[in-house]
């Protein structure tokens, strides 16, 4: 098995990767593009698979209250109003702009900060991790089926002691009363627990 | 290599590029985030009901973020140690856990890119004694996991993922090594098109392989695939939904030999208002399993999630999930019966856990925090138990 799972994902690299080396370069940054940068900066990307879609990218920031004005449409190419508007949501400074209908009240806002959003990279550059991620995403993420993507019960802020423990150390207990009861055999085959 | 080493490598690594990244002045990015709670845990050691100890413990935790931002590339390092000192825990005072997570994106071209993302998790546990007999001895443990994508885009709305996962267990007590232990490899192929902005559909392709340390006397790996289609889909502006089904089948070292059943899962998130946010969903599979000595369970899980912004300062959360678990007689791993002397059963396991907390930001960078956590186990093949855990606290960014 373990083979068969290497051999397939070898043989997808090499008949794949010749044919995109020369692809063109896009001009234009969409609204999925730009989620996927955002998760990274705030450091949300470990909630989320090692390469995420655009959905799972717009699905974790929504989570946290930063989304465009409109909601992400992750073929919609960013205008200047969508990038002043999430950066300023991701700073956690939306309730500071004194007109948040208008578009022109976040971009002033970003300029009365001294942030330069003439390009995504100079706007990024503006945000840190964000202290306070959303715990939203802790139960669904142990209720994953995908087994390429984490399926822990619980995630931050309220981890456990580390989600294996538990069950470990039910099974353990439960075996011991189970083998306190059994009437054993002369020779018992091995003991469960150290004395 | 053990986790000194994994360590000592993230952070050469994350310096080393540090020189590179100022070198070029592109953008960088760090965080210091330290925690300190008091909580007061009503079952350290989830015990069964009228067995149960209490204690009040400090959790004091510092967590540092790193980001790194080349014209191609983007690297993450997370690293945080955490303390834990238990005011009524007679045989061990203090736990300190490690938790590091490392996350690496390249952009190759526009249409191929490769992401990498490394989480390790070291954690000491209690060591557990009842009538002077050690039932648990201290089961610290190294997980370990590492999940690599290289995504090709084949049309600018169709993209490829062809991705690979190893996960690691690694108990260093022996008699839980003996049987908990485990190396899981995954391989997956996942074909991405995007029909409309509002609208993807996923065929999906995953391979697995589970294979337990210790096989000398009962062996509980399988190897197990699945192929399914996957739907993300953009409602509205407030309302998104993703779903994935398919079949699957698992070959084990049992009585069945092998198992096929179908699975899927669904989640839909709620956005009411700027304020609220609230998730739910379910999903159905078969899943590996630490309740030795079965290799598989049928798990079906229904989870619900709501964020609120009571003001712009006071933020609280709730999140509840309902888990049950059916096991099988058939997938007791061969061999157990007569190792154990126990005989084969059927049962079922339910779970419920609950999560509160409400957060209130006193500054830009200080929040006061208190929260609530609730588990309730019931189990027909463990002990059954309930635990609370209440916490004040208070987290500074530094």
């Amino acid at each position: 098995m373990k083979k068969t799972i290497a051999m397939i994902v070898l043989l997808c690299v090499a008949f794949t990767v010749p044919g995109v080396w020369a692809a063109p370069a896009k001009e234009q940054v969409t609204q999925g593009e730009l989620a996927a940068i955002l998760v990274n900066v705030l450091g949300l990307a470990r909630f989320l698979p090692a390469a995420p879609t655009p959905y799972e990218c717009a699905e974790v920031l929504a989570l946290n209250g930063i989304q465009p004005k409109d909601g992400w449409n992750v073929d919609k190419v960013v205008t200047k109003a969508d990038l002043a508007r999430v950066i300023v949501l991701a700073m956690k400074r939306g309730d500071e702009v004194k007109n948040p209908d208008s578009d022109k009240s976040w971009v002033d806002f970003l300029a009365s900060l001294g942030v330069n959003i003439d390009s995504i990279g100079q706007a990024a550059d503006s945000l840190r991790p964000l202290a306070e991620p959303v715990v939203a995403n802790v139960f669904k993420g142990g209720s994953q089926t995908d087994p390429l993507k984490d399926s822990q019960e619980f995630g931050e802020p309220d981890s456990p002691e580390f989600g294996t423990d538990a069950n470990v150390a039910l099974t353990y207990v439960a075996l011991q009363q189970i083998l306190q009861e059994v009437e054993f055999p002369p020779v018992v085959v091995r003991p469960m627990t150290p004395n | 290599m053990n986790w000194k080493t994994c360590l000592c490598a993230s952070i050469a690594v994350l310096f080393a590029l540090q020189g590179i990244v100022l070198a070029q002045s592109e953008g960088r990015s760090y965080q210091l985030v330290n925690r300190l709670r008091l909580e007061f845990d009503d079952n350290i050691r989830e015990e069964i009901k009228g067995e149960e100890d209490e204690s009040v413990k400090v959790i004091e935790e510092i967590e540092f973020i790193g980001n790194m931002s080349l014209e191609q590339t983007f690297i993450s390092l997370r690293y945080k140690p955490g303390f834990v000192y238990w005011f009524d825990r007679d045989e061990d005072n203090e736990d300190i856990h490690h938790d590091l997570d490392f996350i690496l994106n390249h952009e190759f071209t526009p249409r191929l890119s490769l992401g990498v993302k490394e989480s390790l998790r070291i954690a000491e546990l209690p060591e557990l004694i009842e009538r002077d007999t050690t039932i648990r001895q201290e089961n610290d443990y190294t997980y370990n996991t590492v999940n690599g994508t290289l995504s090709v885009t084949l049309r600018p709305e169709t993209r490829l993922d062809i991705a690979g996962r190893h996960i690691l267990l690694r108990y260093d007590e022996d008699e839980i090594a003996d049987v908990q232990d485990y190396d899981i490899l995954v391989g997956g192929l996942t074909l991405r098109n995007q029909f409309v902005p509002e609208t993807a559909v996923l065929a999906e392709l995953r391979a697995e392989s589970i294979e337990y340390e210790n096989t000398d006397v009962v062996d509980r790996g399988s190897d197990t695939v699945q192929v399914g289609l996957g739907l993300e889909q953009m409602f509205s502006p407030a309302l998104l939904g993703s779903a994935r089904a398919g079949y699957m089948n698992k070959d084990m070292e049992t009585e069945s030999g092998s198992e096929s059943s179908p699975y899927g899962e669904a989640s839909l998130t709620f956005l009411p208002s700027p304020a609220t946010r609230i998730s739910l969903g379910a999903s159905f599979a078969l899943m590996e399993t630490d309740i030795y000595p079965y290799s598989n369970q049928e798990r079906t899980r229904f989870f619900a999630s709501i964020a609120h912004d009571v003001t712009a300062r006071i933020s609280a959360y709730v999140s509840t999930a309902f888990t049950s678990s059916d096991y099988d007689a058939d997938d007791i791993a061969s061999g157990a019966e007569e190792d154990m002397l126990l005989l084969a059963t059927s049962g079922s396991e339910d779970i419920v856990q609950v999560s509160a907390r409400l957060t209130y930001q006193v500054t830009k960078s200080n929040w006061l925090e208190t929260g609530w956590q609730y588990s309730d186990v019931d189990s027909e093949l463990r002990g059954d138990y309930e635990r609370n855990r209440i916490h004040v606290g208070w987290k500074v960014q530094l």
